[in-house]
C-alpha cells in the first residue's frame, strides 16, 4: 500500500501554506486550510478500506477500482468539484491552493519504499507508467510525522515572530 | 463563467460521471510489468496458476514462520503462499510485502521484501485519523456555507480550534 501517513501530508501542507502566506498576503488561515485539504485529498482512496472494490466488482459485475483517487486524473476532478463548491470569486484561487497541497502529497508518496522498486501510476490517466521510487521511507515509519511535525512547528514559530 | 447554480450543478454531475468512468477504467487495467505494475493480491487470489513464472508484488499477514507463509486477501477470498529466499525473519502476525517470482506449489521466491510489525499499521491509522480531525476542525472553523448560494466561503474571522469545538457542541452556526 503506497500511502504516507496522512498526518505527515497535513503537516507539510500546513507548512507550505504558512510559507506562502509570507509572500502572498491574500493567503489567510482558511486558505492555509485549503492547502491542507488538498494535501489530504489523494488519501480519499482509503475509502477502499470501507468499500472493498473487489466486492463492488462482484456486486456490479463490472471492473472497479478506487485507485484513480490517488492519481493526477482523479485528484483533478475532485479539486475542480471542490473549487466549484466555493463562491465563484474564490473558485480559481481555491483550485490553485488545493492543487498545491495535492501535488505535495502525490510527490511525497512517489518517494515511498515499495517491494518492487516501482512507485504508483501517479500521472494516470495521462501516463500509465509507475516511476521507479527513490525509496526514502515507509508509510508506517514513525520519523516522517516527527520530522514534518517539528518542521511545521518551526515554521509556525517563525510566522509568529514575523 | 458557471455563474448560475444550475450550470454549476450540471458540471459537478458531469465530473462525478467522469470520475465513475475512471474507477471502471482503472479497475479494468491488467498487470503490465514493463510499466511497473505487477500482478498483486487480487490477481493471484483469483488465479495463481495463470501468473506462475511471473514477477509478482504481494502482501499479507505472516501466519506461519517455518516455512514463512502469508495469507493474502482479495475481497472475501484468501490464499496462503509460502515465501522462500527471504533476507529477514518475520514473526507471526507481521505484515510482509514481497516482490518475487511466483513458482510451483504456491511458493513465491522473494527478490525483495518489506517486513512490518502490525503495530506500525495501528500507529499509521491512528495518526492519520488525528491529521484528518485537525483538517476537519480547521475546515469548520475557517469556512462557512452560504446557504443561499450553496457555496462555501472563508469566514472573515476564522474560529480557533477551541471555538470550533464549542460550536460543534452547541450545534448552531451563526457565523
Amino acid at each position: 500500500m503506497i500511502l504516507a501517513d496522512l498526518l505527515t501530508h497535513v503537516f507539510v501542507g500546513y507548512s507550505i501554506g504558512i510559507i506562502l502566506s509570507w509572500r502572498y498576503k491574500q493567503i489567510k488561515s482558511p486558505h492555509i486550510t485549503a492547502i491542507m485539504v488538498g494535501a489530504a485529498l489523494p488519501d480519499l482512496v482509503r475509502i477502499r478500506l470501507l468499500l472493498d472494490p473487489i466486492k463492488i466488482e462482484q456486486y456490479l459485475g463490472i471492473p472497479f477500482s478506487w485507485g484513480p483517487l490517488h492519481t493526477v486524473g482523479g485528484v483533478l476532478i475532485i479539486m475542480t468539484i471542490g473549487a466549484l463548491l466555493t463562491i465563484p470569486k474564490d473558485s480559481k484561487m481555491i483550485f490553485i491552493l488545493l492543487a498545491i497541497g495535492a501535488i505535495s502529497h502525490l510527490f511525497l508518496d512517489s518517494l515511498l519504499i515499495t517491494a518492487s522498486g516501482y512507485s504508483y501510476a501517479v500521472l494516470w490517466p495521462f501516463l500509465e507508467f509507475h516511476p521507479p521510487t527513490p525509496a526514502l521511507y515507509l508509510s508506517t515509519d514513525v520519523w516522517p510525522a516527527l520530522v514534518s511535525g517539528v518542521g511545521a512547528l518551526f515554521v509556525r514559530t517563525l510566522d509568529e515572530l514575523i | 463563467m458557471l455563474g448560475s447554480d444550475r450550470s454549476r450543478g450540471i458540471v459537478i454531475i458531469a465530473l462525478l460521471i467522469i470520475l465513475l468512468l475512471l474507477f471502471i477504467w482503472y479497475g479494468s487495467l491488467s498487470p503490465s510489468p514493463e510499466k511497473g505494475r505487477f500482478p498483486g493480491n487480487d490477481e493471484l487470489v483469483e488465479d495463481y496458476e495463470r501468473y506462475k513464472g511471473d514477477e509478482v508484488e504481494i502482501g499479507g499477514e505472516v501466519i506461519e514462520t517455518d516455512p514463512v507463509t502469508i495469507e493474502i486477501e482479495s475481497g472475501d477470498s484468501t490464499i496462503e503462499l509460502k515465501i522462500e529466499d527471504l533476507q529477514e525473519e518475520p514473526d507471526k502476525g507481521d505484515r510482509l510485502t514481497v516482490f518475487g517470482t511466483a513458482e510451483d506449489d504456491k511458493t513465491v521466491r522473494a527478490e525483495n521484501e518489506i517486513v512490518r510489525p502490525y503495530w506500525r499499521y495501528r500507529y499509521m491509522y491512528g495518526i492519520s485519523l488525528f491529521g484528518a480531525a485537525w483538517v476537519g476542525l480547521r475546515l469548520i472553523g475557517g469556512w462557512r456555507l452560504d446557504k443561499e448560494k450553496f457555496a462555501f466561503e472563508p469566514r472573515s474571522d476564522p474560529l480557533t480550534v477551541k471555538e470550533t469545538l464549542s460550536l460543534l457542541i452547541r450545534g448552531d452556526d451563526s457565523g
